[in-house]
Parts: C-alpha cells; sequence; structure tokens
C-alpha cells in the first residue's frame, strides 16, 4: 500500500510528536519530581507508594530551611560574583575578540589553538596555586577572590564564544562605514557592536548561568560563613544529620530559579548566539 | 587612523588576566609537582619525578584514571548518539519546537548541586522513584542501590552526566543542522537516497565539524569535571566512582599532599593534551 505524500507527512508529524513528547517527559521528570516533593511535608515525601502530587501545597520545607540557613543572604553572595564574573570577562572579551577579527596579527591561529589549550587545564590544578596567591595578596576568603578565580573558565569561554561571533560579521560593513566619513570608534558603537548583540547577550547569560552555578571554587576559597555562594550553603546544610529531604528540595528549587528564569526570558539569543559559535 | 598599537592595547586586558590567573597557577602547580611540598608550608625539596613514578605504581590511582577514562567516554558517547537524535528531531518543523527545546535545555542550566540531590533522591535505594518504577513496570525484579553498590554506581553516574550535559550537544548540532543548505537534501532525493542514506551522505559530512568540536570538548569537560561525581557519592562506594580529580583533591586538601596532587592534576593535563592530539591527527587524517 503506498500511501500519498500527505499522509506520510503527516504520519512523519505524529511520530516526530510522540517521540519528542516521550523524551521531554523523560528529561524533565526528575525536576519535575524536584519541584513536586519540594512542596510536600516530610512525611509524605517518605509515602510509600510514592504520591506524585502533593496532597495539598506545604510550604514547611520553605520555612525549614529558612531557619537553618540565612537563604537571602547566599542568593546575594552567588549574585555579586555571578554578575561581576560576567561583567568582568564579557568586558575583556569584547575588545580581545575585535582585535583579534579585525587586525591582521601574527599568531592569530596560536591564540585560537591556545584558548583550547587552556581550556583542558583542569580546575583542581589551577586551585591550590591560586588559593596560595590571593592569600599571599590578603584576598584569601572574600567573593573578589571568587570571581577571579571564576574567570578561569568563563573567560577562554566568552572570548571563544565572543571571537566566533565577531568573525561572522564581515568586515566590509566597518570599512563602508569608515569610507561614509565615521571613525573607527564610531563604526564599531554604531554598526558593529549592535549587531553583536545577541552573541554578546547570550554569552553573558552562559557566563552568569555558569558561575551562579560554580561549586568547586566556592568550596574552596570560601570559608566563612556569610560569605558562601547558594550551592556552597546547600552542600554543606545537606551534610546535617537531621536535615529532611524536603528541606533539601526547597533549597534546590531555590537555587534552581535565577538560571531558569534568566533562560527562559533570553531563550532566543541563546541558540543564534551560541550556534554561530560552534561553526 | 588607529595606532599601531590599538590591536595590542586591546589584547592586553585579555592577556594579563590570562597569564596571571591561569598561566601562571599552571606553572606553579607544574613545578609543585616535582617537589614534596605540603599544603600551607614553606620548605619543600625538589625531587624531580618521583612523584610520578608514584603514581603510576599506585592502585589507587590506576584505578581513578581509569573510572575517569571510563566516566568521559560514557557520558561523550551517550549524550552524542541521545544528543543527535533529538537534534534530529528539534529540526523538523513542527509546532511546539521552541518549547521543546527550552524544556530540553534545564538540565544544563540547573547547579550541578540540584541535579545531584534530585537524583540522589530519585536513585534512593528504598524510597527513589527509580526503583519503585522499574519494579511496578516489572522490568527488574527487585529494588537496585544505583549509587550505593560499587558496581552500578559509575553506570548512574553516566546517567546523571549524559541528563545533566547532553542539552550542549542538542544546541550545537541543532544549530549546524539548521544552516544545512535544503538544496542538498533535494539533489539527494533525485538522485533516489532514502532516509538513512541522506542521513549518512549529506547531514554527517556536515556535521562533521561540530561533532570533532563536540566530542572533544565533552570528553575534556567530564575527564575534568569535579563536581557532579562528588556531590553525588564522593567518590564512592568503595572508590568505585573515585576519578583523577577527586584523587587529586583529597591528595592536595585532605592529605596535604601538595607535591603529589599537583603530579596527579599535571597528569590529567598531559592525558587531555595527548589525547587532543591525536584525536585531531586522526581527524584531519579522514577529513
Amino acid at each position: 500500500m503506498r500511501l500519498n505524500y500527505r499522509t506520510r507527512q503527516l504520519l512523519k508529524q505524529l511520530l516526530v510528536y510522540s517521540l519528542l513528547a516521550i523524551v521531554v517527559g523523560i528529561i524533565t521528570f526528575p525536576l519535575f519530581w524536584l519541584v513536586l516533593s519540594a512542596f510536600k511535608s516530610n512525611e509524605e515525601i517518605f509515602s510509600y507508594p510514592p504520591t506524585i502530587f502533593p496532597s495539598r501545597l506545604d510550604f514547611s520545607n520553605f520555612s525549614e530551611l529558612q531557619e537553618m540557613i540565612n537563604i537571602a543572604n547566599y542568593f546575594k553572595n552567588s549574585a555579586v560574583v555571578a554578575v561581576a564574573a560576567t561583567i568582568l570577562s564579557v568586558v575583556v572579551s569584547i575588545p580581545a575578540a575585535y582585535s583579534v577579527t579585525r587586525f591582521r596579527l601574527r599568531g592569530r591561529k596560536l591564540l585560537g589553538f591556545s584558548t583550547l589549550f587552556l581550556y583542558m587545564l583542569p580546575s583542581i590544578m589551577l586551585a591550590t596555586p591560586i588559593f596560595v596567591m590571593f592569600s599571599k595578596i590578603r584576598l584569601a576568603n572574600t567573593l573578589v577572590s571568587l570571581i577571579l578565580a571564576h574567570t578561569t573558565f568563563s573567560l577562554p569561554f566568552c572570548f571563544w564564544l565572543l571571537w566566533a561571533f565577531f568573525r561572522s560579521i564581515p568586515l566590509e560593513l566597518e570599512e563602508a562605514a569608515i569610507i561614509s566619513g565615521a571613525t573607527r570608534f564610531q563604526a564599531v558603537t554604531k554598526i558593529i557592536l549592535p549587531l553583536c548583540l545577541p552573541g554578546i547577550v547570550a554569552a553573558a547569560i552562559f557566563t552568569f548561568i555558569i558561575s551562579w552555578n560554580d561549586y568547586l571554587w566556592a568550596m574552596l576559597l570560601i570559608s566563612s560563613e556569610e560569605l558562601k555562594t547558594m550551592p556552597l550553603a546547600l552542600a554543606v546544610v545537606a551534610e546535617v544529620e537531621w536535615i529532611g529531604w524536603g528541606t533539601i528540595f526547597a533549597g534546590c528549587f531555590l537555587i534552581s530559579v535565577p538560571p531558569l528564569i534568566g533562560f527562559m526570558f533570553l531563550q532566543k539569543y541563546l541558540i543564534q548566539g551560541f550556534g554561530v559559535g560552534v561553526e | 587612523m588607529t595606532s599601531k598599537k590599538t590591536p595590542i592595547l586591546l589584547l592586553l586586558p585579555l592577556i594579563v588576566t590570562i597569564f596571571s590567573i591561569i598561566i601562571y597557577p599552571a606553572i606553579s602547580a607544574i613545578f609543585s609537582s616535582f617537589t614534596n611540598q605540603e599544603l600551607l608550608s614553606e620548605n619543600y625539596r625538589i625531587i624531580g619525578l618521583e612523584n610520578y613514578f608514584r603514581l603510576i605504581g599506585s592502585d589507587v590511582f590506576i584505578s581513578s584514571f581509569t573510572n575517569g577514562v571510563i566516566f568521559a567516554i560514557g557520558i561523550t558517547f551517550i549524550s552524542l548518539v541521545f544528543g543527535m537524535g533529538i537534534a534530529l528531531l528539534l529540526n523538523e518543523p513542527i509546532k511546539g519546537r521552541s518549547i521543546a527545546s527550552g524544556l530540553l535545555l534545564f538540565p544544563y542550566l540547573i547547579p550541578t548541586v540540584a541535579a545531584a540531590f534530585m537524583f540522589k533522591w530519585i536513585f534512593h535505594d528504598v524510597y527513589g522513584i527509580m526503583n519503585y518504577g522499574l519494579v511496578s513496570l516489572g522490568l527488574i525484579d527487585g529494588p537496585r542501590a544505583w549509587l550505593g553498590s560499587p558496581d552500578i554506581a559509575m553506570f548512574s553516574s553516566i546517567i546523571v552526566g549524559v541528563w545533566r550535559f547532553f542539552p550542549f550537544v542538542v544546541i550545537s548540532i541543532l544549530a549546524r543542522l539548521q544552516n544545512i543548505p535544503q538544496y542538498l537534501y533535494e539533489a539527494a532525493k533525485v538522485e533516489g537516497a532514502n532516509i538513512w542514506q541522506r542521513f549518512k551522505y549529506v547531514t554527517l559530512p556536515q556535521l562533521s565539524n561540530v561533532l570533532v568540536i563536540v566530542i572533544l570538548f565533552r570528553f575534556i569537560w567530564m575527564f575534568n569535571n569535579f563536581d557532579l561525581i562528588w556531590l553525588l557519592t564522593r567518590g564512592g562506594p568503595a572508590f568505585a566512582t573515585q576519578h583523577l580529580p577527586i584523587l587529586t583533591y583529597l591528595q592536595i586538601f585532605w592529605r596535604y599532599q601538595l607535591g603529589l596532587g599537583s603530579a596527579t592534576a599535571t597528569i590529567m593535563f598531559l592525558t587531555l593534551i595527548l589525547l587532543s592530539i591525536i584525536y585531531l591527527k586522526i581527524y584531519k587524517f579522514k577529513g
């Protein structure tokens, strides 16, 4: 039986739809499970057989978490570090990426390979020397040290993304502007930068998220209670013997909210900017 | 006119930062690896390659190294296959595509801490939904200790790793897929190619550059990644999931063996360089 074109297309769409639905279901299930469990009372979490939806919305986990740790403070620390690390990485990477794509420098290819090379350095390898270095200049156990430590992973990444993005913008645009009488600076700020905005935004968001989610550097560099970032605080408090799973879930839920919101607002920029970056 | 110095000036902040925060510490770590320095101590002796010989002969090191490689390869391979499939699905023009792609990116965005606790609960041997679901569906006969049993722990960790990081593969492949010119497919159809042939002779070659980069990056990141396994199992049970980053951390911060730990980390770095060179040479040779 030879199906006609319309039917084949319809079947194909149906197949894709169902496969996608199954996959999305499987992948989002853990998150779904986490969010639901955060709103269940601790008794209900341990019920067997497990319930899917909470029998009623229970906020006790959140209040218990708030009693145990000062959530707002850790959130603030995470935000400060992430924002600062992002600004630093982006501000340093933009002129560098521009320079490499616009000027004829020797060793341009070398730069590309060296960023890859640098990326192979394990964070754990850089950790101790960095800690010792910061201790010597009295910066250990400060948010500043964490921000600078974050650049070890955010800077090469940010630069690489922006480099690829800048590469995709033709030189002729600036040349045309300069010929029409603009200075190079005007050409850049009025024409090139606006074009690069999606890429810059994508790089910024990625850097923010990676910085927000960092655990290793916070664990190594921060020892005082008030300066902890949220991932570190959550991991530490989860070690407490008598903490309930529900309370942990409440923390996990809260921690995940900023990256997810940040992403939802800028989904379009993400694919656009990142897509160019991998050419 | 722009001065001759401008290009260098623009690059300067980047170069200075990279030198002070990456290159200098890296060299310092490599230097430490040739000493017997302890953490927080000023005295040390240069002992040459002794740390390296000690490591290569140590069982713990070898098992950590193997675990690290298994972890990295496992995640890279599975997320590549899985990610490719999903990217192909998302490439189809159907409604709800952007919602689906948005949802599928979530695992990449949440902190590793959250992912670790989430899966620790799902994999819980008594109350975990994984055991409950699989037993109810009749797929396994009894509950398993997904993270508690040395045999399965690595497998479970790989699952978590795939879940956490596959969106990177999806985005990269999808972005490239959407730029493949349609006429290539039309031409293939005219020549009578079916779906598999079109995939093999049009899609794959067009994707090859992206795939090379994705595989390389994924392997590097997973080989160096500390957070996931540490937060999930702490390298247990009984060192079943302990890999080189964790070994390094324990050597330096729990046993204070700075020299030894630096050697472990340096070996990690050298391994990656070596593998990348071999990998890229193979790729150039084929291409």
